[in-house]
């Protein structure tokens, strides 16, 4: 319908922000690359790739004359999923509107039919699972059930009722020794909890990394042991017609191999986002999709962000894409190479630090795309000399002293006059807050956002929590502590206990843990305190009374069934947090969550039963073992997502993980608050002796399953360094404007600091990389890799 | 001076059924189930609503496929389901019902009560014998989704804050019958009726269909009660607006409501309809004189329950809607109305940190009754137990 000329013209007349600052000459090259061969897109962050992938979805629409309902556009979250549709929409809708009106205006009537054919809502987007979903439902035959996807949290208790308890595993020593040996860091599968989240992430990588489990069982008993819980779990979720996220994946593969996705089998473009977290499936989805339909198929993504290889991610794909996938699919397919790297989010500075980070470690090299270019710094204040800050650092002796620095530094920033730091020459960078600013203007970036440390000490969150409510601040850190430590939470579930089992008489007859056992215990002694404390609207004391006793007061016969769910939602009448504290939202949906899955597998369906004999008791120890002790063994976790967005006037933490994709203004970036001594237990976070879990299970399974060989091209060790050099670049690249480094003095000393590659040690031994100066002896001359203390 | 983080650029995404009509049943609710994703405690009006619609989904699919005549069986699968069931035919309202209620409970959806249960397949098999014959036959596509994009309208929001997009999407499902089968059916019960109805209808045009798993509203509402009249009717008018956007679209001349409810009513449903007859609040009353008439009028609690003829029932369940732009227009206006309130709490709520005082709280009294957060929904008293 139109040229190139003609879509830059009619986007920077109709869209605001392309009139000043159009694209680059690489954006424009992976914009208005023709749909065939595919395109590559190397894209270091900040470099625009939301808006290259949207306007290029438009170029395909509006150019090409692709429909829109035959593109599908998939990215790794819900967040940026909405981000690239919404972007897609707006301006979609603008070049639409302003058409339109040209058409009427010159009467080309020709390209006015044309143009009203255009339905840009039919663009599909979504994550792969959420495009997986819909697709295997519209390609249902009749009488065929649709099954339904479950959270990792009810594949967790299936797991645990249908594949370990029924046949025993929890007790099977071999089982144990072997997930032991795959599984070496934090206790191994030696806790509960923790042999049932192995065991479950064991599943989903068979599916996702295709191994052949017939293979994999030769290699030991407990190999075989492990493959019996994997095809048990899967036999069960079959049988209740679900599907984990992993098998829904497989589902799709299956019927795109089978041409059985007619909605899907004239797909004429196929955009794929941050690519380098993909799987080995997913990947395999994606080709066998461009086979059936000869797609045109763009790929966008960054090896150095590659963050999620616990969730199976397989960076290795990424890093030899060119490759595999003409290799999968014939020459014709070698694609096309196009690199963005001008970042136009952070300053110079920051881009400049985050280039040397990733560029210093020469075996680090090895393992990235080849040919990678540096990041520009192209944002419009970028090199403002006032604005221009220094990487900052804020290293203490002990971790007390840095939460009260800390929290006075932001509270100089966002509640006083803000923050001077004065360098050498007599300069000063003044830090403010913006007009309309706010705590949320900032973030706390750790490898963890834990309050606690395993061994239960206050860690940095926790002391800065207290510090900034002294101030009256809040903070969002809803996975900051277990569930079942969270006072509030102790209350609420200590008063469903009292309210069921008030004198704790089923309770005796469970075995628990001694762990859980303490937690329920815990939590009924909170519930008596604050029933005691007569909270209002009062009449709390009364109402658990009355349930304990099931007398229905003014309502004539107990009812024979009552939700679990509803005596929740009652008792939260007491307690105003769970109301409306955004953190109290994320935990009350938590234990509704738990509640709901529960329901699906259990026998009375979270049901309290009365006057049904047996029942009754029975569907109160269902309660304990399906609810109760999942939040207390800590099987069950918070999902922060459901809030909208973090309420402006909270400090957000968050895990790198989290950020992945967001952008702050001012980036804290924990590097070692906890590092005291050159601890080895703390040297896989820091600096690893050798590889983590995951790593070792790669290594476990690299002979059953194709992907394996890729992985094998680096160590064990030295996948765990890669790993954590590019956790560190994604948090220290989310900054717009201010970047801190937080640590201990003891990192940065002359004598014996302790190796850390967030600072800038080298694999395998060193040496340190970064330089530490005070603010006063800091120019402008200063190398890249310095760091102003303050 | 550090820049000031704005809200992620979104062009938020409401349904018309999930969102405008939950905000507009109350915002507080819809808050806490759609924002927080609270799931209900009682999904009852949710379980009854899924399974309408997806068994007659099932239904149509079946009925499409391998064309059983009717009227169809309805064994239903005993509650709690034994180790066998005998085998039944394909288009066995129990076998359709067990695949959407195996669907539901997969997602933690049971219904209330066993009688709860029997009385929705009751319902539901009443919908494929008395109106699956009349109705598959027009229909030329099921659970079509349709989606269209608007202006975000303009937001009442504390200074300096913005809206997070500039538009927004507006998406829905609904079954549409169009005007050629219309022409090809013309002894058709729901053609014929349609045509009484609106006798100048012609052309060529579609007609949009939604169930209903509840009794059809009082056209006019009391103060305390939701009207749903009116939300019905927009929402109709709006799936119209949204199929207009749709390039080989017709235009769409009429909606039909199917009020299911309608078609095998309750004690309570009765008692309802008695009292709205008496207000002058009901737009189908029997006819004075006829057997429905006696039927319903010598009925009282406690009685046997009437037998009404299935002309009368039919004309109860099926509500038309006149569809026309400047009705369209209106309806719109109103969708874009509750958006506006919907983004402008949560600019508010993003701005204050808490939820409570940020959204409405406008339910009617039956939404209020099953609402789990009712207890502390500007309520200072404390329940009794069982809560």
């Amino acid at each position: 319908m139109l040229t190139d000329n003609e879509l830059i013209s009619i986007l920077q007349q109709a869209i605001p922000r392309f009139q000043q600052n159009w694209l680059n000459a690489e954006q424009e090259n992976a914009v208005f690359a023709s749909p065939f061969p595919p395109v590559f897109i190397v894209a270091g962050p900040g470099t625009g790739k939301t808006t290259v992938l949207a306007l290029r979805v438009l170029k395909l629409i509006f150019v090409d004359n692709f429909i829109p309902e035959s593109i599908i556009a998939t990215t790794f979250t819900r967040k940026a999923a909405s981000e690239l549709r919404s972007r897609i929409i707006s301006w979609g809708y603008t070049l639409y509107e302003a058409l339109k009106l040209q058409f009427l205006q010159s009467g080309n009537t020709t390209l006015l039919n044309h143009l009203i054919k255009i339905d840009i809502n039919k663009v599909r987007t979504g994550t792969l699972d959420s495009l997986a979903e819909e697709i295997i439902s519209e390609n249902r035959p009749p009488g065929q059930v649709t099954p339904v996807i479950i959270d990792e949290l009810a594949a967790l208790t299936i797991m645990k009722k249908y594949a370990i308890f029924t046949s025993s595993m929890h007790t099977n020593a071999t089982l144990r020794t072997y997930l032991n040996q795959i599984n070496p860091e934090f206790g191994g599968a030696n806790a509960l909890s923790s042999l049932i989240s192995i065991c479950t992430s064991f599943s989903q990588r068979v599916v996702q990394d295709d191994i052949n489990l017939t293979t994999f069982s030769q290699g030991g008993i407990g190999q075989q042991l492990l493959s019996q819980i994997v095809l048990d779990y899967s036999t069960r979720l079959s049988s209740l017609n679900l599907l984990d996220y992993s098998m829904l994946e497989k589902t799709l593969l299956n019927m795109i191999r089978s041409n059985q996705v007619p909605s899907i089998a004239n797909t004429q473009a196929l955009l794929v986002d941050e690519f380098q977290d993909s799987n080995y499936l997913q990947e395999q989805i994606y080709f066998d999709l461009c086979s059936l339909s000869n797609a045109s198929l763009t790929v966008v993504g960054d090896d150095d962000q590659s963050i999620y290889r616990f969730r199976g991610a397989t960076v290795e794909i990424f890093a030899d894409f060119e490759n595999r996938l003409s290799q999968h699919l014939g020459q014709q397919w070698r694609p096309l190479r196009i690199n963005l790297h001008e970042n136009y989010r952070s300053t110079e500075r920051i881009v400049n630090l985050c280039n040397h980070f990733i560029t210093m470690e020469p075996d680090y090299q090895t393992a990235r795309v080849p040919n990678k270019m540096h990041l520009t710094a192209s944002a419009n204040n970028a090199h403002n000399p006032l604005t221009n800050v220094p990487v900052l650092g804020m290293f203490r002796d002990n971790v007390t002293d840095l939460a009260r620095d800390l929290s006075q530094l932001l509270l100089d920033i966002f509640r006083g006059n803000g923050y001077t730091v004065n360098v050498a020459n007599n300069r000063t960078f003044s830090i403010t807050m913006g007009q309309g600013g706010d705590f949320g203007d900032a973030v706390l970036l750790g490898r963890t956002a834990n309050e606690f440390s395993s061994t239960n000490k206050a860690r940095l969150p926790l002391m800065l929590r207290n510090y900034l409510a002294a101030s009256g601040v809040g903070i969002f850190n809803p996975r900051g502590r277990q569930l079942a430590a969270i006072e509030e939470v102790g209350i609420l579930l200590g008063l469903l206990l009292e309210c069921l089992d008030p004198n704790g008489i089923i309770q005796s007859n469970l075995r628990f843990t001694s762990a859980v056992q303490q937690t329920l215990t815990r939590w009924r002694t909170l519930a008596r305190d604050f029933i005691n404390s007569n909270p209002p609207p009062q009449g709390l004391g009364q109402f658990v009374a009355d349930w304990g006793n099931r007398f229905a007061r003014n309502m004539g016969n107990w009812p024979p069934e009552w939700p679990l769910l509803e005596l929740v939602f009652t008792l939260i009448t007491w307690l105003p947090f769970f109301q409306s504290d955004p953190e109290g939202q994320v935990y009350l949906e938590s234990i509704a969550r738990a509640t709901v899955a529960a329901s699906s597998v259990s026998t009375y369906g979270s049901m309290i039963l009365n006057g049904r004999g047996n029942n009754d008791a029975a569907s109160i120890r269902e309660v304990y073992w399906e609810v109760l002790v999942p939040v207390a063994d800590g099987t069950v976790k918070v999902n922060e997502d459901i809030m909208p967005f973090v309420p402006r006037n909270y400090l957000p933490i968050m895990t790198i993980h989290q950020a992945k994709g967001l952008e702050f203004p001012l980036v804290v970036v924990d590097v070692g608050s906890d590092y005291q001594t050159n601890h080895r237990m703390q040297r896989p976070f820091r600096f690893p002796d050798s590889g983590n879990n995951v790593h070792h299970t790669e290594d476990a399974v690299a002979t059953c399953c194709l992907v394996g060989q890729a992985r094998l091209l680096r160590n064990v060790r030295q996948r765990s360094f890669d790993d954590i050099r590019r956790l560190f670049f994604v948090a220290k690249s989310r900054s717009q404007s201010i970047l801190l480094l937080i640590g201990r003095n003891q990192q940065i000393r002359n004598v014996n600091p302790i190796p850390t590659i967030a600072l800038g040690d080298l694999y395998p031994n060193g040496p340190r990389n970064y330089d530490f100066v005070d603010a006063n002896q800091w120019s402008s001359t200063c190398p890249a890799n310095t760091i102003v203390l303050i | 001076m550090l820049e000031v983080r704005q809200l992620p650029f979104e062009v938020p995404k409401y349904s018309l059924i999930g969102d405008i009509l939950s905000f507009q049943r109350c915002g507080l609710q819809y808050r806490y189930y759609s924002g927080s994703s609270l799931p209900p405690s009682r999904p009852v009006q949710l379980w009854t609503g899924e399974f309408t619609h997806g068994v007659m989904e099932e239904a149509f699919l079946v009925w499409n496929t391998i064309g059983p005549i009717f009227p169809w069986p309805c064994n239903i699968t005993p509650w709690p389901t034994p180790n066998s069931v005998a085998p039944r035919i394909p288009n066995d309202i129990g076998v359709l019902g067990d695949i959407v209620e195996a669907r539901l409970l997969a997602k933690g959806m049971r219904p209330r009560s066993s009688i709860a249960r029997n009385m929705a397949y009751e319902r539901i098999s009443k919908a494929i014998n008395l109106i699956a014959p009349i109705l598959f036959p027009l229909i030329t596509s099921t659970e079509e989704r349709i989606s269209g994009t608007r202006q975000m309208p303009n937001l009442t929001i504390p200074l300096g804050q913005r809206p997070r997009g500039d538009r927004y999407e507006l998406t829905g499902v609904a079954d549409v019958i169009s005007s050629v089968s219309i022409t090809a059916n013309p002894t058709n019960f729901i053609v014929n009726m349609m045509l009484e109805e609106f006798p100048s209808l012609n052309g060529t045009f579609d007609v949009i269909v939604d169930y209903k798993a509840a009794r059809r509203p009082p056209t006019v509402s009391i103060p305390g009660e939701t009207p749903y009249w009116a939300y019905q009717e927009w929402q109709i008018q709006t799936y119209s607006w949204l199929r207009q956007q749709q390039h080989n679209s017709h235009p769409v001349k009429v909606g039909l409501i199917i009020y299911t409810n309608e078609l095998s009513p309750s004690k309570d449903d009765l008692s309802e309809l008695l009292s709205e007859i008496r207000q002058s609040r009901t737009d189908v009353s029997p006819i004075r004189g006829s057997s429905d008439y006696y039927e319903l009028f010598r009925w009282a609690p406690g009685a046997r329950m009437p037998i009404f003829s299935g002309d009368y029932l039919l004309r109860r369940a099926f509500r038309f809607i006149d569809v026309h732009q400047q009705n369209i227009n209106h309806a719109v206006q109103m969708i874009d109305n509750v958006v506006a309130q919907i983004e402008g709490c949560a600019v508010q709520e993003n701005c204050s940190g808490t939820i409570l005082n940020q959204w409405p709280t406008n339910g009617g009294s039956s939404d209020c009754a099953s609402c789990d957060f009712r207890r502390f929904c500007k309520s200072t008293s404390a329940p009794n137990a069982p809560g």
